[in-house]
């Protein structure tokens, strides 16, 4: 049975993974004995341990799944009652105004029922307990008392039909964020979110809080040669570096241990980075910054989310971040510096809006995900239609006009990173790009400027494109439309492209208009039987041809095929065009 | 799979005085059983399925062998009487396994009750004239199953037969079906929410005495624990639900001498 299959079942199963000691108690090297360390046997969890130090969790997969569903080759508890989710919703160049630049987080609540239960599988020892389990507690009860450390463990959400093996039901991944319950009537309700959560600014800062503090004072002019740092290890101030002491900078180059109470720091240079000197106290604190120079940015976002968001490596695709970003972000090293412990999720809204990309996470593939602002690339895409797709009375179609952007400033060349961000005076340069027949009176009438303020960004050309790209992309107002389709459709998902031919949308002689459209959000209102797409169109208006500089065996324009024609680039003949079609531009 | 009736000599025997005796067209009720008490020893287990899992009313905790010829054993602790055998939640017949049931008074020498090779994974429940044993097995050959249920105990062979209105068990499915229509008017497809049987029985004519001595007990276990149930053994074999009621049963008395109704409603696998 599957996604065609008439008449499917339904089957969802919901795996919670609990840590789960892979030692017997009492066996070593597991030095836990009944009446010297505890009174009765643990169940193999960390607070149940009676000897934390040989601890050794591995996760043990507990699985769920709803009443009259049928598992008959699995451990499957049928206790969901429910399973209700707000979808990932990606936010492209940060032009919805409805969410930050990063999107909207994915999250999940499932709601159970609790009951009696055996303690087979999660309580090694069931056999040996002078009680019947089945006759004492609940399972959540229980489980919670056993468990108190769930916090970002993994939920998985398996969905497909009967007679599915597990492996090739749609799951998404999501990490625990709180269980809530068993209330009066035995409901409980698990609540998880995406993986991105780890990168949330009370989760995760880059850098991270320096203890360390001033030993002495220093005055305003006074040269150090050596700054006497207290309550911190060398360690904590890799050399050479950066340290920020209320609002100077200093750099440093090296790092000495002169006591147990006492570090100092080597080669300073005060006022650095357009700072200005300053008088510090005894006590004031030495906090480390992050320096980056030319780095660029899918580097900078994979060591923020791995570093400080301790995102599990595994979760990203390094691979694919960098050959996305070789081909359409290499003009974006970024060069910046960080004087104090900022959010991590701040910091990438930061880079996603101001470098034209966007990260999400695909729960379904088990990935963070990056992709730039680019212009439609040739490639073959699913087609959606009224008739075979569609589901009636689903599709709405809606416009953003806040969404739409005819200025875009680019604010550049931070003076003083310790100043406030969006500072207009802190920056020396200032990049304007307008797009004033869309501000005519025949066009849309008035200006949208966006702002954008970077400490990231130092080269005109960088904050050129930067305009040119989000001109592009949002010169008319955004244009959105939201389906549901059958589960036969529901191999789509979030940042997929897709043409729709829809009769809301038609040219102007009233024809069905073939639309390109990105996956903004993706979420299966009913799992395993129907899936709501939100998406944008895909539009970037340019009044000229981009290519690819081509292999020197290149074809000829008239040999070329059509896919070589759109990604290729020839130069054109004396009237401007090649072989009878528009030209390219040259940029 | 069926009712399996082991003896035909079951059909109409006996004068009713120990509960027995009734004919085969009335409902069997399996709900007594040794199982939830009696010592379990199993041949083999694998991780997840335990043998523990066949001391529980669970249907989703089952016990899987990790190869066979396998057993599962009962020591009831004193002889017992038993006259059915109730398995569900299994795969013996998808799994292609057969298994026999076997008693035995010294846990050394065994007699075999019946060797069955179930045709599919539904509930089986197998009846058979009262025997006294204190040992009691199903041993499991030529194919690894999983096995949820079991109850061996003293079936309730109900004092009346179902009148008309009866909806079959088996029959009647409870389903969540949701179809889907595409903007231009074509079918896209149909899903299915499978949520077990449902139905309800009713009996008339139960005379007081009847009730209370073989009925109430039962209606004090349902409150707690499924059952077997097969409402017309004679005719509809294969039509066995392992059931549970989600309220409490409440007789009535009819007003025509000391006779009384009862019905419960409830929710089943097959």
């Amino acid at each position: 049975m599957n996604e065609e299959t008439v008449g499917r079942e339904l089957q969802t199963v919901v795996e919670v993974e609990q840590d789960f000691c892979q030692h017997r108690y009492g066996v070593a090297p597991c030095a836990a004995a009944i009446g010297v360390t505890g009174p009765r046997k643990c169940f193999n969890t960390l607070a149940t341990c009676q000897d934390p130090e040989n601890y050794s969790p591995q996760p043990l997969v507990l699985r769920f799944c709803k009443p009259g569903e049928r598992l008959p080759d699995v451990y499957c508890i049928p206790s969901v009652d429910s399973v209700s989710t707000a979808p990932t919703e990606i936010n492209p160049g940060g032009g919805s105004q409805n969410s930050g630049p990063l999107g909207k987080r994915a999250s999940i609540r499932v709601s159970f029922n609790d009951h009696p239960h055996s303690d087979n599988l999660v309580d090694p020892y069931v056999a040996e307990r002078p009680y019947k389990p089945v006759e004492r507690g609940t399972f959540w009860s229980k489980w919670l008392a056993r468990n108190p450390y769930y916090n970002n463990r993994v939920l998985r959400v398996r969905e497909g039909y009967v007679g599915q093996a597990l492996e090739d039901m749609v799951t998404r991944t999501y990490l625990i964020d709180k269980i809530d319950g068993p209330d009066s009537r035995g409901r409980v309700q698990i609540t998880a979110k995406d993986v991105l959560k780890l990168a949330d600014n009370d989760r995760a800062q880059a850098p991270r809080p320096s203890a360390g503090e001033l030993m002495v004072d220093y005055s305003e002019e006074e040269a150090i040669s050596a700054l006497r740092v207290t309550r911190a290890l060398a360690t904590e101030y890799p050399a050479p570096g950066t340290v920020r002491i209320n609002d100077e900078l200093m750099t440093y180059t090296g790092v000495v241990t002169v006591s147990d109470t006492e570090i100092q720091l080597t080669g300073i240079t005060r006022a650095t980075d357009g700072s200005s000197p300053d008088s510090h106290e005894a006590g004031d604190r030495v906090q480390i910054c992050l320096r980056y120079t030319n780095v660029r940015v899918d580097n900078l976002a994979y060591e923020w989310l791995t570093q400080y968001g301790e995102v599990p490596a595994a979760w990203i695709d390094q691979a694919a971040w960098a050959a996305e970003s070789s081909l359409w972000l290499q003009q974006f090293d970024l060069t910046g510096l960080i004087t104090e412990p900022t959010g991590v999720t701040d910091l990438l809204s930061e880079i996603t809006e101001q470098c034209l990309f966007f990260i999400w996470w695909d729960e379904r593939a088990q990935k963070i995900r990056l992709e730039a602002i680019k212009p439609p690339i040739f490639q073959t895409v699913p087609k959606l239609n009224d008739n075979a797709n569609i589901i009636a009375d689903s599709a709405q179609v809606s416009q953003d006009p806040k969404g739409r952007v005819s200025q875009v400033w680019v604010y550049w060349g931070q003076r003083d990173p310790t100043e406030d961000l969006e500072k207009e005076a802190n920056y020396r340069k200032l990049r304007v790009r307008a797009d004033l027949e869309a501000e005519g009176d025949q066009q849309y009438g008035e200006q949208r400027i966006r702002k954008i303020y970077s400490r990231w960004l130092h080269s005109d050309a960088q904050a050129i494109n930067v305009t040119a790209r989000l001109l592009s992309r949002y010169r008319n107002n955004p244009r959105y439309i939201t389906i549901s389709v059958d589960a036969k459709d529901r191999e789509l998902w979030t940042g997929d492209v897709v043409d729709i031919l829809h009769r809301g949308v038609v040219d102007d002689t009233g024809a069905p208009l073939d639309t390109r459209y990105q996956i903004l959000s993706a979420e299966e209102t009913t799992p395993g039987h129907e899936v709501e797409y939100r998406l944008e169109v895909f539009e970037y208006s340019i009044n000229y041809r981009i290519g690819l500089w081509m292999e020197a065996d290149a074809p000829t324009y008239d040999a070329a095929t059509d896919e070589e024609k759109f990604t290729g680039a020839w130069w054109a003949d004396a009237d401007g065009k090649v072989g009878g079609d528009p030209g390219f531009n040259w940029t | 799979m069926s009712v399996i009736v082991v003896s035909p000599s079951l059909v109409e025997q006996g004068d009713h005085a120990d509960g027995r005796g009734y004919p085969l067209n009335h409902a069997r009720i399996g709900w007594q059983t040794i199982t939830r008490d009696a010592i379990l020893t199993v041949s083999s287990e694998t991780a997840g399925f335990p043998g523990a899992a066949l001391s529980n009313p669970m249907t989703y905790e089952r016990w899987r062998p990790a190869s066979v010829p396998a057993w599962a054993a009962w020591d009831a602790g004193a002889p017992v009487e038993i006259d059915y055998i109730g398995i569900a939640s299994h795969t013996l017949g998808s799994s292609g396994a057969t298994f026999a049931i076997e008693y035995s008074d010294d846990n050394a020498t065994w007699t075999t009750l019946e060797t069955v090779q179930p045709a599919d994974d539904r509930a089986i429940m197998m009846l058979f004239p009262p025997v006294t044993a204190r040992y009691w097995v199903i041993r499991i050959y030529d194919a690894v199953p999983s096995v949820g249920v079991v109850y061996i105990g003293r079936v309730l062979e109900m004092q009346r037969g179902l009148y008309g209105g009866h909806s079959p068990g088996t029959l009647s499915r409870q389903t969540d079906i949701m179809p889907n229509r595409s903007e231009g008017g074509q079918f896209l497809g149909r899903s299915i929410i499978r949520e077990g049987y449902a139905t309800s029985y009713d009996w008339d004519n139960l005379t007081a005495a009847w009730y209370r001595q073989w009925f109430d007990p039962f209606v004090e276990s349902a409150r707690k624990y499924p059952f077997f149930i097969a409402w017309y053994p004679l005719k509809f074999p294969s039509e066995v639900l392992y059931a549970w009621c989600n309220d409490d049963i409440r007789p009535r008395n009819q007003g025509v001498r000391d006779l009384m109704s009862v019905g419960f409603s409830v929710e089943a696998i097959a």
